[in-house]
Parts: C-alpha cells; sequence; structure tokens
C-alpha cells in the first residue's frame, strides 16, 4: 500500500481506497495510467459480473414470465428477456432453446441485484449478439480473454495466419471456437489455453 | 482491529522469573514450499508444506448460494475440513468455525453479497503447527482465486516448553512435550492480532510474550506471500 494524495475518489478492480491510501486488494500486477489511474491485473477464473461487458452465457433455465436464464459465469444467472433479440416482437419469438449459448451484452450488473443481458444494441441491432450455433465453448482464465480482446491481439493474429476459424471471446473467460473441422477445433482449444503464457516469439 | 481470542485452558499459575532465552527464540520457521493453481475445478487452490506438515486448501467464490444462508449485505463464507483420516468429527467442526471467524474479516466480503465463498481444506500430512499451515494455505488461495482482501493474514505457531523456551512452528513431537501452544494470526502491518488459538494451561502474560514473540515470525511469512 501506498499513500497517495488524490481529490477523487477511484473505484477500479483489484485496489480500495482507505483515507489517503490507496491499497492493493488482490495479488497481481499493478498498473498505473497517468494521472491517477491505478489498478491490479490479475488472472483469475471465477467472473464478478461488470455492466456493459460483453459475455458468453449458456441457457440454463426455460423462459418464465418470458425471461431466460442465462448463466454467465457468476454467482447468480443473467436474466435475458425474450424481447432482447433482433426483430423479435410478442408474436414473434426467438427460437432460443435450453442449452444454446449465447452471446450478449449485461445491461444490468452491480452486487446488489441480479444481472440482466441484452443481445440488441439500443438501436435494436444485434451486431453479432445472440444465439451462436455450433462450436465449442470452454472456460479459460480472465487474463487470457482480456489478452485476446485487445485491438489487434498477437495471439489472435498468429493463429489467423495458419487457421481458419471465427472465435468469440466473452469477458467472464469463456471462447466459443468454430472451425471446419472437429479435430481442429480441439486442437485450437488446447493450444489456445497455453497461448496466454507465450511471449511474441514463442507463438510464432 | 477486532481480537478473537478462543482460550482452551487458561490456569493461572505462579510462575517462577523465566529467563528469555534469545537464541530459542529467534529459531526460524521450518521451510516452506507453496503450490498455487493445481486443482482445475476450483476458483483458486493452493499447497502449502511447513516443513512436513501439508494441507491442501480449494477455494469457490463468489458462488451461488442457497437461499437460507444468503446474507443481504455480504458474501457468506463457508468453511469445509477433511481430516487425513476418518471422517470429520467435533473438533474439526469446531476448527471449521475457528478458520470461518478469522477469515470472514480478512476477506472484503461487503463486494460479493448473496454470495458465497467456500474453503475446502484437505489435511495432508499434520507434523504440529497444522492450524497456522491451514491458515497460510487458505490464505495463498484466496489470492490464487482473486478474492478481493482486506489484508493477507499470516498465521504463526509457537510452543512455550516446560522450561520457558519458545519454539516457533513446532512439530508434532515439540507440540507434545510443550505445556501449551498458541496459533496466532495477524494482519498486514504485523501489530495487531486478528484472532489467536491456545491449547494447554498457560498464564495471560506467557500468552502475551507468545503473541508478541510471533510477530517477527509473522512478518517473514508476509515477504513468502
Amino acid at each position: 500500500s501506498f499513500t497517495l494524495s488524490v481529490t477523487t475518489p477511484i473505484t477500479s478492480p483489484g485496489v480500495r481506497r482507505e483515507g489517503d491510501q490507496i491499497i492493493a486488494a488482490k495479488s497481481g500486477i499493478l498498473r498505473h495510467r497517468p494521472p491517477v489511474t491505478y489498478w491490479i491485473d490479475n488472472n483469475q477464473r471465477r467472473y464478478v459480473p461488470v455492466v456493459e461487458e460483453f459475455v458468453i452465457g449458456i441457457v440454463t433455465g426455460k423462459p418464465s414470465m418470458d425471461v431466460y436464464r442465462v448463466d454467465i459465469g457468476g454467482s447468480m444467472p443473467a436474466a435475458l428477456s425474450y424481447l432482447n433479440f433482433e426483430g423479435a416482437t410478442k408474436r414473434n419469438r426467438p427460437s432460443v432453446q435450453v442449452g444454446d449459448t449465447i452471446y450478449g451484452q449485461l445491461i444490468v450488473a452491480s452486487k446488489d441485484m441480479e444481472p440482466e443481458m441484452t443481445c440488441v444494441t439500443v438501436a435494436g441491432k444485434a451486431n453479432g449478439m445472440g444465439v451462436l450455433e455450433d462450436g465449442l465453448t470452454f472456460q479459460s482464465s480472465l487474463g487470457l480473454c482480456r489478452e485476446l480482446l485487445v485491438a489487434e491481439s498477437p495471439i489472435l493474429a498468429a493463429y489467423g495466419k495458419r487457421f481458419r476459424f471465427e472465435i468469440t471471446v466473452g469477458a467472464n473467460g469463456r471462447i466459443w471456437l468454430k472451425s471446419p473441422s472437429v479435430s481442429q477445433t480441439i486442437a485450437l482449444c488446447n493450444s489456445l489455453d497455453s497461448a496466454g503464457m507465450l511471449s511474441t516469439e514463442q507463438l510464432e | 482491529a477486532s481480537c478473537v481470542l478462543e482460550i482452551v485452558q487458561v490456569v493461572n499459575v505462579l510462575c517462577a522469573a523465566m529467563d528469555m532465552d534469545t537464541e530459542n527464540e529467534k529459531a526460524s520457521l521450518r521451510h516452506c514450499v507453496c503450490e498455487q493453481g493445481l486443482l482445475n475445478r476450483c476458483d483458486g487452490s493452493a499447497r502449502l508444506q511447513q516443513g512436513s506438515t501439508s494441507v491442501m486448501v480449494g477455494v469457490f467464490g463468489p458462488a451461488e448460494v442457497r437461499m437460507s444462508k444468503e446474507l443481504s449485505n455480504r458474501a457468506t463464507v463457508e468453511v469445509t475440513y477433511k481430516p487425513k483420516v476418518g471422517l470429520p468429527v467435533v473438533k474439526h467442526r469446531a476448527l471449521e468455525q475457528l478458520i470461518r471467524c478469522t477469515c470472514e474479516p480478512c476477506i472484503l466480503t461487503a463486494l460479493h453479497p448473496r454470495s458465497l465463498v467456500s474453503i475446502t481444506i484437505q489435511e495432508e500430512h499434520d507434523d504440529g503447527s497444522l492450524l497456522s499451515c491451514t491458515l497460510n494455505a487458505i490464505c495463498l488461495a484466496l489470492m490464487d482465486a482473486g478474492m478481493a482482501m482486506n489484508y493477507p493474514m499470516a498465521a504463526v505457531s509457537c510452543a512455550l516448553m516446560t522450561d520457558g523456551d519458545l519454539v516457533f512452528d513446532p512439530t508434532a513431537e515439540q507440540e507434545k512435550e510443550a505445556k501449551a501452544t498458541v496459533t496466532s494470526i495477524f494482519d498486514k502491518s504485523c501489530a495487531d492480532v486478528v484472532s489467536c488459538h491456545a491449547v494447554g494451561a498457560l498464564t495471560v502474560d506467557q500468552l502475551d510474550r507468545c503473541l508478541e514473540a510471533c510477530k517477527p515470525a509473522a512478518a517473514s511469512i508476509q515477504q513468502f506471500y
């Protein structure tokens, strides 16, 4: 912990404020963006829902009161209303079954409330959200997903040079992968898990 | 910091003046080896070996909690202790409660209301100082799981021998010969005792002396973290 004189309160992952001091609450690498933003980069597996993050979930419950229950890996399943799909109306319901993989955005996520997600943007377009057909969903660490979500991620660039595949990365540690053959999908999954640890040269 | 004191037997003994043997008091802790992230189904896990005493801990959380156990303003902490041989009995349940009371202030439970932090402990080998080894392993597992913590807790055991010497991190043999064994848990500044568990007969002065002496040892555990 160290003393820092700040005038505005900071809420950032892994760090908490006690009076004048900023104290690390998790173990990891301390990052600093001037002037006053500090956060801890850590590699955990359990996801804590944060609003406006894109996540991959699995539908676990039949719609009760027209709301699907989607497991996003947090402490509570997220609620997804059937109207939150592109082109869905009360008469035109989306074809979502229990066990489907959904890619959506969290619109409500706080520590006191059950998370809620949606598969449409504010304008009503899907933008890639919705049900993910076929493919393989697997769980990895949050750190790896953050690395893959970086614009022009070196890992994805290296893979993209050699293989043809479709990938969706959720901020909750889940990755959906689809490639032309089953064995290639499995091979890619296995290697992605360990790819997070490699440096750029090793990737090549 | 709040202090939770559980003393199993405290007897007021008229003790003669004891010369503190400073050489013995500086006896170092046993060699510590730790492995994190070894269980892939758990959110966090750690195995800690202090000498021959070995404990493995798995942590889940923040996870779903049953309605009957949920707390509206903070996370519920649940501890399960599994002994090496046999089924858990009453003394293990008491140990679970002690561990739970020690860990709850350490974890930032207010960040995760209505969820569960589940800690499962498997005793692998007991060669003395089991409680302190367990608590240190729990701290390492919580850090591996990325649980937000107030402070990394450091637990130190010390045995008060019949001749007045203090032995840190006693082995099972030393614990048997000792008059009393004190396990104390410190927060990050190592100045405040978070929790203390004593087994045996000792006076309040002797308890104080043990607690004071454990502070430098706790500081070295914090370094290890």
